[in-house]
C-alpha cells in the first residue's frame, strides 16, 4: 500500500495505491471515484475494502481524494465538477505513467459513479462500475435535501441562520457553483448504452442492467464484484 | 492543506497519518495536536471536522497530526495478538515517539470525539509526553460504573430530547398516530427500572484523573447536547472533577448533535478548541 500525493503542491491529491498481489489481470487498473459529502464519509471503509479485493485478484487499484475531498488540499466548500474530473484524470495518469497500466476501470458510488460516467463520455477507459449511479441531478439534491430536512426534525441540532451563497446538507458545505453542476447532470437510460463493458449494481432494479454478453468482455470480473459485495452485506449486517 | 505530510509508521510501515506543521513557524513546531479516530470514521473525522480543526490549528501556530489506527481507514490491518484498546492506546505512543523523532516535538495534545476521546484519554494516563487533552463526547467510566449509571444517563438524555422538542408538531403527530415510542412498553418498564436510588461507586474511576491533575495536564472536556456522554458525565465524574485547580475546562454546546453536524457548529467547535489552546499552551 503505498500512500503518496499526486499533482502539484496548492492542489494535491491524497491517493492509496495498492499493487496487484497475483499476477492475473496484470496492467489493468482500478480508479476508485469517491462520492461526495457524507456519503464520502459513508463509503470510505466500502472503498478501503474494494481496492484491497481487487489488488488481491490482481488488478492496480487507485483511491484518491478529490481537491477539497478527504486527506486532499482545499475544503470542500471549493470543490466543483469539473475540477474532480481533472482529478480523475491525473489519477488515470498516475497509473498509467508510474505503474504502466495499460487498462483502465472506473469505480464509483452514488456522485462518484455518476462522476466515472461523466469522465467516460469524455475520455476513453476500459469498463465502468457504477454502483447506485445519481442520474438525475436535481432529483439527488432534492432528495439529500429532504432527507437533511428530515432528520434535523427529530436531531438535538438545529440550523442558525440560512446563507444563499451555499447549500448545506449533512455537515458539508456545497458551493452554488457546485449546487449548479449538480443540477446540469441528466443522464438518461440510453446513455447507458455504450460500447465500454458497465457494471451497473444498485437497490433501483430499474437501472440494474444486465450485460451478459458484455460479461466476458468486461475487464471488471463480475462474478468476483458479486461476491464482494456479498462479503460487503455480511460485514454491515 | 498545502504542507501536509504523509506520515508512515508501525510494522510494516503500515500506519498512516497527515502531519499538518504550523504554519509561518521560524522555529520548530513546540507541541503537536494529536487526532484519533472517532469510531469507524477514518482520519478527516466526523463531517471532516478533524482536518478543518487541523488546519486551523495549523494558521494559529499549532501543528496537527491526524491518524488512523491500524485497521481503520488508510492504515493497513493488523495481524497481531494485542486487545484493540492496547494496541491503539500502544499506536498513539508510537505516533509520537516518530514526531518526537522526526520533528523534535516532544510536548503533545491528545484529542478524539466518541471513542477517539476514551483512547487518547487512556494514552495520556502513563504517557508523560502528553501535557494536554482535548476530548469531545468522550465517556470515562469504566463498565462497572456505566452498568450502574447507563440507565438513569439515557433516561436524561430521553428527558432533554422530548423538552426540546416540546413544541414541535411534527412529534406531536407522531405521538397522537401511535408511532412515537415514549409510550412503549419497553420504555416504560425502562423507566421503572431507573426510578430506584442507586449509589455510584466512584473509587476506580476517579485515581486516573487525580494522577493527570497531578501531573498538570491540562483538559477541555466539550460535550454536545445530542450526547448521552455529558448525562454519564454529569451522573459520575463532573461533582468531583469540576473547577480542579483551574485545569479542567468544561463545556456544554447547546443544538449540536453527537458529531457536530450543522456548519456553524463546527466553526464554534473550531473556535472553542482554538481559544483553549491558546490560552493554555502558550507558543
Amino acid at each position: 500500500m503505498i500512500h503518496q500525493f499526486i499533482g502539484v503542491d496548492s492542489r494535491r491529491l491524497f491517493s492509496v495505491y495498492q499493487g496487484p498481489e497475483v499476477m492475473d489481470h496484470d496492467g489493468t487498473g482500478v480508479v476508485l471515484c469517491y462520492p461526495y459529502g457524507q456519503e464520502y464519509i459513508r463509503c470510505h471503509m466500502l472503498y478501503v475494502h474494494m481496492a484491497n479485493k481487487l489488488a488481491k485478484r490482481g488488478f492496480h487499484a487507485l483511491r484518491f481524494d478529490y481537491y477539497g475531498t478527504g486527506d486532499s488540499a482545499g475544503d470542500f466548500s471549493s470543490v466543483t465538477v469539473k475540477e474532480s474530473l481533472d482529478n480523475i484524470q491525473m489519477a488515470i495518469d498516475e497509473l498509467k505513467k508510474t505503474y504502466d497500466v495499460s487498462r483502465i476501470i472506473l469505480f464509483g458510488v452514488r456522485f462518484g459513479a455518476t462522476l466515472a460516467v461523466i469522465y467516460s463520455r469524455l475520455h476513453a477507459i476500459d469498463a465502468l462500475v457504477l454502483w447506485d449511479p445519481v442520474l438525475d441531478g436535481r432529483f439527488y439534491l432534492k432528495s439529500i435535501d429532504q432527507s437533511y430536512k428530515n432528520w434535523l426534525k427529530g436531531a438535538f441540532a438545529k440550523r442558525k441562520k440560512k446563507n444563499n451563497s451555499f447549500i448545506e446538507n449533512f455537515g458539508f458545505q456545497f458551493s452554488m457553483e457546485l449546487v449548479n453542476e449538480i443540477r446540469a447532470v441528466n443522464i438518461g437510460r440510453e446513455k447507458w448504452m455504450t460500447d465500454i463493458p458497465t457494471l451497473v449494481l444498485g437497490a433501483n432494479s430499474e437501472y440494474w442492467i444486465k450485460r451478459e454478453d458484455e460479461f466476458n468482455k468486461a475487464m471488471v470480473p463480475v462474478y468476483e464484484t458479486d461476491k464482494t459485495i456479498d462479503w460487503l452485506d455480511n460485514l454491515l449486517l | 492543506m498545502v504542507n501536509d505530510e504523509i506520515v508512515n509508521f508501525g510494522e510494516n510501515r503500515s500506519i498512516c497519518g497527515i502531519f499538518t506543521p504550523s504554519l509561518g513557524k521560524v522555529l520548530n513546531d513546540k507541541f503537536c495536536v494529536i487526532f484519533l479516530n472517532a469510531g469507524l470514521i477514518h482520519k478527516v473525522g466526523p463531517n471532516q471536522i478533524y482536518k478543518k480543526l487541523a488546519a486551523n490549528f495549523s494558521r494559529n501556530g499549532y501543528a496537527a497530526f491526524r491518524l488512523d489506527f491500524s485497521g481503520l481507514g488508510d492504515s493497513g490491518s493488523y495481524n497481531g495478538t494485542m486487545s484493540k484498546s492496547n494496541r491503539q492506546t500502544a499506536e498513539v505512543g508510537m505516533a509520537m515517539n516518530w514526531l518526537q523523532e522526526n520533528k523534535d516535538i516532544n510536548q503533545f495534545i491528545l484529542s478524539g470525539m466518541c471513542s477517539g476521546a476514551k483512547v487518547a484519554w487512556k494514552a495520556s494516563l502513563d504517557d508523560r509526553r502528553v501535557i494536554g487533552l482535548c476530548l469531545i463526547d468522550g465517556v470515562f467510566a469504566d463498565d462497572q460504573l456505566l452498568k450502574q449509571v447507563g440507565r438513569n444517563a439515557d433516561r436524561q438524555l430521553r428527558i432533554r430530547y422530548y423538552k426540546k422538542h416540546l413544541f414541535s408538531w411534527e412529534r406531536w403527530i407522531k405521538f397522537f398516530s401511535g408511532k412515537s415510542r415514549l409510550l412503549s412498553l419497553k420504555n416504560i418498564l425502562k423507566k421503572k427500572q431507573v426510578n430506584g436510588q442507586m449509589s455510584v461507586d466512584l473509587s476506580n474511576n476517579l485515581t486516573p484523573w487525580e494522577n493527570l491533575f497531578k501531573r498538570k495536564v491540562k483538559i477541555q472536556l466539550i460535550f454536545s447536547e445530542g450526547s448521552i456522554a455529558i448525562d454519564i458525565y454529569k451522573l459520575t465524574l463532573s461533582k468531583w472533577l469540576n473547577g480542579e485547580n483551574g485545569l479542567l475546562q468544561t463545556i456544554l454546546v447547546k443544538d449540536v448533535d453527537h458529531t457536530f453536524t450543522p456548519i456553524w457548529s463546527q466553526k464554534y467547535l473550531s473556535d472553542l478548541t482554538m481559544a483553549w489552546l491558546k490560552k493554555e499552551f502558550e507558543l
